[in-house]
C-alpha cells in the first residue's frame, strides 16, 4: 500500500496526474489547460445561443410580433 | 470501490493538456480562410443578397464545416503527418492532442455546421455542405489519398464546392455561374498541389503517399502542370466571357492567366537544380495569388453591386 502511495506521489512530482487516496490530482498545467478549454467551450456555446436567437428573430421577421395574448 | 482497489489501477489517468489553440489548429485556419472567401464569392453571385445576419451565419457554418473536415483529416492522417516535415508539428503528431479527441471534435463540429446552415439558410445548402465534408473525408482522405496519384484531381472537388454551397445558401439552388467557380477551383487544384509535390516529393515518398512525382516522375508532373494551366487560364476568364463578371475581372483574369502559364512553362523547362526548385516554388505561391485575385475581384465588384442597390 505504502509503495503504491509513493508511486502516485512520484508521478505527481514528475508532472503527470496521479490517483491517490484523495482521488485524481491534476498538475498545474492540466488544471490551467482544462480551465482554458472550459472557458472556450462556454464562450462558444454562449455565442451560438445568441446567433441562433438572432437568426430566429430574422427568419420570423415582422411576424414575430403576431401572437395571441 | 475502496481506496485500495482504486489505487490498484497501475495506470495514471490520462488528463489532456491540450489548449484551445490546439483545437483551433485542427481546423486548418489557412484553408478555412480560403473556403470562407470562395464561399463568399458564391454567395455574392446570387441575384439578391440575403439578410446580412443570415449571410454571416451561413458563412460561419460553411467555415465550421471546412474546419470539421480539417479536424477529421488530421485524425485520420495522423500517421502520415507524423513522418512529413510539413505536418509533423500538427497537434496530434506533436502529442498535444489525442486522435480520439480530434475525431470527437470533428464529428461534433461537422454535425453542428450542417444543422446550423440548414436552419439559418436552407436544407439544400446544408445537404451540399454535408456532401462536401463526406467527399473530403471519405472519398479523398480515406480512399483516394493513399491509393492513387489522381488523389488531388478527384479530391479537389471537395475544395471546389464552397462557392456552390455559398450560392445555394443564398438561393436554395445552384447555378451555371456558381458551377463555373467550382470548375475554376477544380482545375486549379492539381497544378497547385503538384507544384508543392515537386518541392516535397521526398516527404510524400517517406509517408507513402502516391503523389504524381513519386509515381509517374517529375517530368510527367511538369507536363501535367503545364496542361492543367493551359486549361485553367481560359477557364479563369469565363466569368467575364459569360457575362457575370465585369471587364475589370476580364483584365485581371487574362493577366493572371498569362502569368500562370508563363510560370508553368518555366516549371516544364527548368528540370534540374536550384532553378527547377525555384520555378516550382514560384508556381506554387503564384497559384495561391492567382485564385485569390480572381475571387477578390468578384467579391469586390459584387459587393459594390449590392451596395449600389441599397
Amino acid at each position: 500500500m505504502a509503495t503504491k502511495m509513493n508511486e502516485a506521489a512520484r508521478r505527481t512530482q514528475a508532472g503527470g496526474s496521479a490517483k491517490t487516496a484523495k482521488g485524481v490530482v491534476l498538475t498545474a498545467e492540466q488544471q490551467s489547460s482544462r480551465r482554458a478549454r472550459n472557458v472556450a467551450i462556454g464562450v462558444t456555446i454562449g455565442l451560438l445561443v445568441i446567433l441562433f436567437y438572432a437568426v430566429t428573430v430574422v427568419k420570423f421577421g415582422g411576424a414575430i410580433l403576431n401572437r395571441t395574448i | 470501490m475502496s481506496d485500495a482497489s482504486y489505487l490498484d489501477d497501475d495506470q495514471a489517468p490520462r488528463i489532456s493538456v491540450a489548449a484551445p489553440s490546439d483545437y483551433f489548429a485542427l481546423l486548418k485556419p489557412r484553408v478555412m480562410s480560403l473556403v470562407i472567401f470562395t464561399a463568399l464569392a458564391g454567395l455574392l453571385l446570387a441575384p439578391a443578397f440575403p439578410h446580412p445576419l443570415i449571410a454571416f451565419a451561413s458563412l460561419l457554418a460553411i467555415a465550421a464545416g471546412a474546419g470539421a473536415s480539417g479536424a477529421l483529416n488530421m485524425w485520420y492522417d495522423a500517421d502520415l503527418d507524423a513522418v512529413m516535415t510539413r505536418t509533423r508539428k500538427r497537434p496530434i503528431p506533436a502529442g498535444r492532442l489525442d486522435a480520439e479527441a480530434a475525431l470527437a471534435f470533428g464529428l461534433v463540429l461537422a454535425t453542428l455546421s450542417v444543422f446550423t446552415l440548414g436552419y439559418a439558410a436552407n436544407w439544400f445548402a446544408a445537404a451540399l455542405l454535408a456532401f462536401t465534408i463526406f467527399f473530403y473525408i471519405v472519398i479523398y482522405t480515406m480512399w483516394l489519398k493513399r491509393s492513387t496519384p489522381l488523389n488531388i484531381v478527384i479530391g479537389g472537388a471537395a475544395g471546389a464546392l464552397p462557392p456552390m454551397v455559398g450560392f445555394a445558401a443564398a438561393t436554395g439552388e445552384v447555378s451555371f455561374a456558381s458551377a463555373i467557380l467550382f470548375a475554376i477551383i477544380f482545375v486549379w487544384t492539381p497544378p497547385h498541389f503538384w507544384s508543392l509535390a515537386l518541392l516535397k516529393s521526398d516527404d510524400y515518398a517517406r509517408a507513402g503517399v502516391p503523389m504524381l512525382p513519386n509515381v509517374a516522375g517529375a517530368g510527367r508532373t511538369r507536363l501535367e502542370i503545364l496542361l492543367y494551366s493551359l486549361v485553367l487560364a481560359p477557364l479563369g476568364v469565363a466569368p467575364w466571357a459569360l457575362g457575370f463578371a465585369s471587364a475589370a475581372y476580364g483584365v485581371v483574369s487574362i493577366g493572371c492567366g498569362l502569368a500562370l502559364v508563363a510560370l508553368a512553362v518555366a516549371v516544364f523547362r527548368k528540370r534540374d537544380g536550384d532553378a527547377a526548385q525555384r520555378a516550382a516554388r514560384r508556381m506554387f505561391f503564384f497559384s495561391i495569388v492567382y485564385l485569390f485575385l480572381l475571387f477578390l475581384v468578384i467579391v469586390v465588384e459584387r459587393t459594390a453591386h449590392f451596395f449600389a442597390l441599397i
